[in-house]
C-alpha cells in the first residue's frame, strides 16, 4: 500500500500545520525501526513490515488531525509519542494474535478487523519498546554532552567501574565525575519519560486521551 | 571540568545548602559550580543525593542493563571510529593498527613504524576527529614533515574526502609565515593524505593547560600573529571556521605560532558541502552565527580568535557549560564573563579589545584581521614601554587612566638600531626563524629589544611574570638558543605622549614597518631568507633604519611631553 502523492502532501501539510515538524520527524525516527523490527520478528517479510510501519504512521497522523494544542495537558511531542506508542503496540499485538507468518496482500485488512488485543499479550513488546526507547534516547542525548562527560557516565553506570578509578582514568575529580554522570542520567530519564510516559504526572490523562484517539484513528482506516 | 577541581581543605558546608538541583540542570555560575564540585569530591551523602536526584534506582539499573547490550553503538571508546588513544604507551598498538589496516606499508628502515608513499613514518603525533597526524621523513628532499591521513571511515565517505582534498588545496593557496605550509596533497589514492610542514612544538591548548595563562604581551603577540594569518586566508576567500587553541601551534623555541587544520575551512563561495546540518567545529570556540547555523563569514573566525585570546589570558574558554546545547545557548545569548573578573592583571584596553572580538553581532566586531593586528601592536607598544603600569592597574587606576598612552623614547633609539640590525642579521643567518613575520614585525622586535637593553640582563624576571613564549629578542634567540626561555624585562617608562601623538606616531611607525617589510621581501628568495641579500636592498634597508632613527629623534625632542610623576 503506497500513499498517493496528494495524500502524502496533505499529510505533511497537516503535520506542518501542527507546527512541530521536528517532533514528527523524531517520532518517525523512533518508531519506524521499532515497528519494523517487531514486525519482522513476528514473521512479516520486508515489504509487509514496511507497509505495517506506514500504516501505523498514517493512523497516528489521523489522530494528529484531531489533536488540539492544549498547553495545560502537556506538550504535543509527548502526546505524539504516546499515540505512537499505543498505536504501534496495538497493531503489533493484533498481528501477533493473528499469527501471520507471511504477509499476503490483504494482511492489513485482516489486521484492521482483528479483535482488540489482550494488554498482557503485548507486555513483552512493551518491554522491548522501553529498551528501544532507552537506547534511542541515549544515542541522541550522547551528542548533547562532551565526550568526557559521556565517558564518565558510561564507565561508571554501564560498565560499573568505581567512580574513583574512572575519575583517575579521565583526569577528572571525583566530584566532577558524579556531576557529569548524574547530568547524563537525568537527561536520559527526562527524555525517556517523555516517550514512555513512565512517572510523568500527566501520564494517566494522556494515556486516556491516547486510547480515545487511537480508536478513532484505527476506526477511520 | 578538571580545571575547576580544587581540593577543599575547609570543613564541609552544610549539605542542605548544596544546590544540587541547579547543579544537575547546569544552572550554577562558575563560582557555585566550583564550590559544589569540591564539596562533591568529599561528601558521600551528597554524592548519593545527587545520584538519586538524577534518577531513581530502577533507572540506573535499566541504563546498565539496556545500554550494555548496544555498547557497539554507544561506547565512547568507539567515538569517531578511531582506534586511538592519546595516552602514552599506546603507540605500538596504534602503529600495529595502521599496518594491519593497510594505511602504512612495513618499513625497511630501523626506527620507522612504516612507510606511506615516499615518506618514512617515524611516529604518530596525534589523532583527531578527521584524521591521524604522523611525523615522517621525506626521503627525496630529506626533510621532516607532518603527514595528515584522513581517517579510514571518512576516506570511504565521498563528502569527507572532498572536504579533505579541499583543505589541501585551500591551504596550499595561503602562503603565510603563520600558516602551516602544505607541501603535497594526495587526494585520490586509496589513502588520502596531506604532507605539511613539521612544527616542533605544541598546540596552544596544551601549552596553556600545562603552563597556565599567558602574560598579556605574549597573548597579544600571538593574537597579532594569528590575526595576520587569518587576514591572509580571508584575502584568499578562505574562512577557517574552527579557530581554537588546539589548532594553533606554538614553536618549541617559542617565537612564533602557526594556524593549522583548515579541516573545516572552505572557500566562502563554495556552496557544495554546506547545510549538511551537522555541527562542524568545537562548540566552545564557535561564533554565535555558527552556533545558530547561519552563514559563516570571515567575522566568525575573528570571534574564534577572541575566544582564543580569552583562553590565553584566563586558561578557559569564554563560554563554558556541560552540554553542547548549553554552550551554544551561552554563546548566542549570554555575555561572556568579563575577562578582568577572571584575571585582574588584564588591562582594561585589552579587555575592550576582547569585548569587541566577542561581540554577538558580527557587524559590531572587528571587520578585518588586519585591524586586530594593528590594535594588538598598538597595545603592545604601550605595554612594552610601561610594563609595570600596564600589568598592575589595580594599584594605581587613576594614574593608569591619565597615562593611557605613554611611550618611552630616550633609550629607545639605540636599542631600536640594535634590534634592526638583529633583524637584518637574522635574515641573513637563519631561514627558519622568520624575522619578517608580519606580527613579529621588526618594529616590535626593536621595541622589545629596547626594553632589554634598558633593564640590563634579560633574565631579570618581571614582578608578575607568568610565562612568556614570544618575548625574547631575536638577538638573544640567535646567540643563546639553548638557554631557558627568558622572562620579560621591566622597562622604566620615563616619557609620555598624548593619545593623538601616539596615534600619529603609530601611523608613521606602521608605514616604516611596511617599508622594512618590503625591503625584506625583496631580499627574500624562493627559499626564505637564506638567499644572499643584494647590495641594493641592503642599502635601502639601512636607509629605512636611519629614517626611523630620524623619526625617533623628532618625536623625542618636539612632540613629547615630559611627565615628572613616576610611580
Amino acid at each position: 500500500m503506497t500513499l498517493p502523492p496528494d495524500t502524502r502532501n496533505s499529510l505533511i501539510a497537516r503535520l506542518v500545520d501542527i507546527g512541530d515538524h521536528e517532533a514528527w520527524r523524531e517520532f518517525a525516527e523512533l518508531y519506524d525501526p521499532f515497528i519494523y523490527r517487531q514486525a519482522r520478528r513476528l514473521g512479516l517479510q520486508h515489504a509487509d513490515a514496511r507497509e505495517l510501519v506506514q500504516e501505523v504512521l498514517i493512523s497516528v497522523s489521523k489522530a494528529i488531525r484531531k489533536f488540539e494544542i492544549d498547553p495545560a495537558r502537556g506538550r504535543f511531542r509527548t502526546w505524539l509519542y504516546a499515540v505512537g506508542r499505543n498505536v504501534s503496540l496495538q497493531y503489533l499485538a493484533k498481528l501477533k494474535s493473528r499469527e501471520r507468518a507471511t504477509g499476503d496482500s490483504d494482511v492489513m485488512t485482516a489486521l484492521a478487523s482483528a479483535p482488540a488485543a489482550d494488554p498482557n499479550e503485548s507486555s513483552e513488546m512493551r518491554l522491548e519498546l522501553c529498551r528501544h526507547v532507552f537506547i534511542w534516547v541515549a544515542q541522541r542525548v550522547r551528542h548533547e554532552f562532551q565526550t568526557k562527560s559521556w565517558m564518565a557516565f558510561w564507565q561508571t553506570a554501564v560498565e560499573n567501574h568505581s567512580v574513583q578509578i574512572v575519575a583517575q582514568n579521565l583526569g577528572m575529580s571525583v566530584g566532577s565525575v558524579y556531576i557529569a554522570r548524574s547530568r547524563v542520567m537525568a537527561r536520559l530519564r527526562e527524555r525517556a519519560q517523555e516517550i514512555t510516559l513512565d512517572d510523568l504526572p500527566e501520564a494517566m490523562e494522556i494515556r486516556h486521551e491516547v486510547d480515545r484517539m487511537t480508536s478513532l484513528g484505527l476506526g477511520a482506516n | 571540568m578538571s580545571d575547576t577541581y580544587m581540593k577543599s581543605s575547609k570543613p564541609n558546608p552544610v549539605c542542605q545548602q548544596q544546590p544540587l538541583v541547579q547543579l544537575l540542570r547546569d544552572e550554577l555560575d562558575e563560582k557555585g559550580m566550583e564550590r559544589a564540585t569540591s564539596h562533591l569530591d568529599q561528601c558521600e551523602a551528597c554524592q548519593r543525593r545527587l545520584t538519586s536526584l538524577a534518577a531513581g534506582r530502577s533507572w540506573w539499573v535499566d541504563a546498565s542493563r539496556w545500554l550494555e547490550t548496544c555498547s557497539e553503538d554507544l561506547d565512547p571508546c568507539d567515538d569517531d571510529s578511531i582506534p586511538f588513544e592519546f595516552g602514552e604507551g599506546s603507540a605500538p598498538s596504534n602503529a600495529k593498527y595502521l599496518l594491519e589496516s593497510g594505511l602504512l606499508k612495513p618499513s625497511q628502515q630501523e626506527g620507522m613504524i612504516g612507510s606511506l608513499g615516499r615518506y618514512q613514518v617515524r611516529r604518530i603525533i596525534g589523532a583527531g576527529g578527521t584524521g591521524i597526524v604522523l611525523q615522517g621523513n621525506d626521503e627525496e628532499l630529506n626533510r621532516v614533515v607532518a603527514i595528515k591521513v584522513l581517517s579510514p571511515w571518512l576516506a570511504a565517505h565521498g563528502p569527507a574526502r572532498r572536504r579533505f582534498a579541499r583543505e589541501g588545496q585551500a591551504v596550499a593557496a595561503v602562503v603565510h609565515e603563520n600558516v602551516v605550509a602544505i607541501h603535497h596533497v594526495e587526494a585520490n589514492g586509496p589513502v588520502p593524505f596531506l604532507v605539511m610542514q613539521y612544527i616542533d612544538g605544541d598546540s596552544l591548548q596544551d601549552y596553556v593547560i600545562r603552563n597556565g595563562p599567558l602574560d598579556v604581551p605574549t597573548a597579544l603577540r600571538i593574537t597579532a600573529q594569528v590575526s595576520a594569518a587569518l587576514s591572509a586566508a580571508h584575502e584568499q576567500g578562505l574562512v577557517h571556521r574552527d579557530v581554537k587553541p588546539a589548532n594553533i601551534l606554538v614553536a618549541a623555541a617559542g617565537q612564533r605560532v602557526w594556524i593549522t587544520d583548515f579541516g573545516l575551512a572552505r572557500a566562502v563561495d563554495d556552496a557544495s558541502l554546506t547545510r549538511t546540518g551537522f555541527i562542524a567545529g568545537t562548540p566552545h570556540y564557535m561564533s554565535p552565527e555558527q552556533a545558530r547555523g547561519e552563514t559563516v563569514q570571515t567575522g566568525s573566525d575573528l570571534f574564534g580568535l577572541g575566544s582564543v585570546l580569552y583562553f590565553m589570558l584566563t586558561g578557559r574558554p569564554p563560554f563554558r557549560a556541560e552540554r553542547t546545547l548549553a554552550i551554544l545557548h551561552r554563546i548566542c545569548n549570554e555575555p561572556h564573563r568579563p575577562v578582568r573578573e577572571v584575571n585582574p592583571d588584564v588591562p582594561q584596553e585589552v579587555a575592550n579589545l576582547l569585548d569587541r572580538l566577542l561581540e554577538k553581532d558580527v557587524a559590531k566586531r572587528f571587520l578585518k584581521g588586519e585591524d586586530i593586528r594593528t590594535e594588538c601592536l598598538r597595545l603592545l607598544l604601550i605595554r612594552e614601554t610601561a610594563f609595570d603600569t600596564f600589568s598592575t592597574p589595580n594599584k594605581s587606576p587613576r594614574f593608569w587612566n591619565r597615562m593611557k598612552y605613554l611611550v618611552v623614547l630616550p633609550l629607545l633609539l639605540a636599542a631600536c638600531l640594535l634590534g634592526s640590525v638583529a633583524v637584518w642579521k637574522n635574515a641573513l643567518g637563519d631561514s627558519t626563524l622568520s624575522s619578517r613575520s608580519t606580527a613579529e614585525s621588526p618594529v616590535l622586535q626593536m621595541t622589545r629589544q629596547k626594553s632589554g637593553t634598558q633593564s640590563g640582563p634579560m633574565v631579570a624576571p618581571g614582578p608578575r611574570q607568568s610565562n612568556s613564549i614570544a618575548s625574547t629578542s631575536p638577538v638573544r634567540n640567535l646567540s643563546t638558543s639553548d638557554s631557558p626561555l627568558p622572562l620579560n624585562p621591566v622597562p622604566q617608562p620615563s616619557v609620555f605622549i598624548e593619545q593623538s601623538e601616539a596615534n600619529r606616531w603609530l601611523t608613521e611607525f606602521t608605514q616604516l614597518e611596511h617599508e622594512i617589510d618590503q625591503t625584506m621581501q625583496s631580499t627574500k628568495g624562493s627559499d626564505g631568507f637564506a638567499d644572499p641579500i643584494v647590495a641594493g636592498s641592503r642599502d635601502r634597508f639601512l636607509e629605512v633604519i636611519s629614517e626611523f632613527d630620524r623619526l625617533l629623534r623628532t618625536l623625542s625632542t618636539s612632540n613629547l611631553q615630559q611627565h615628572g610623576d613616576k610611580r
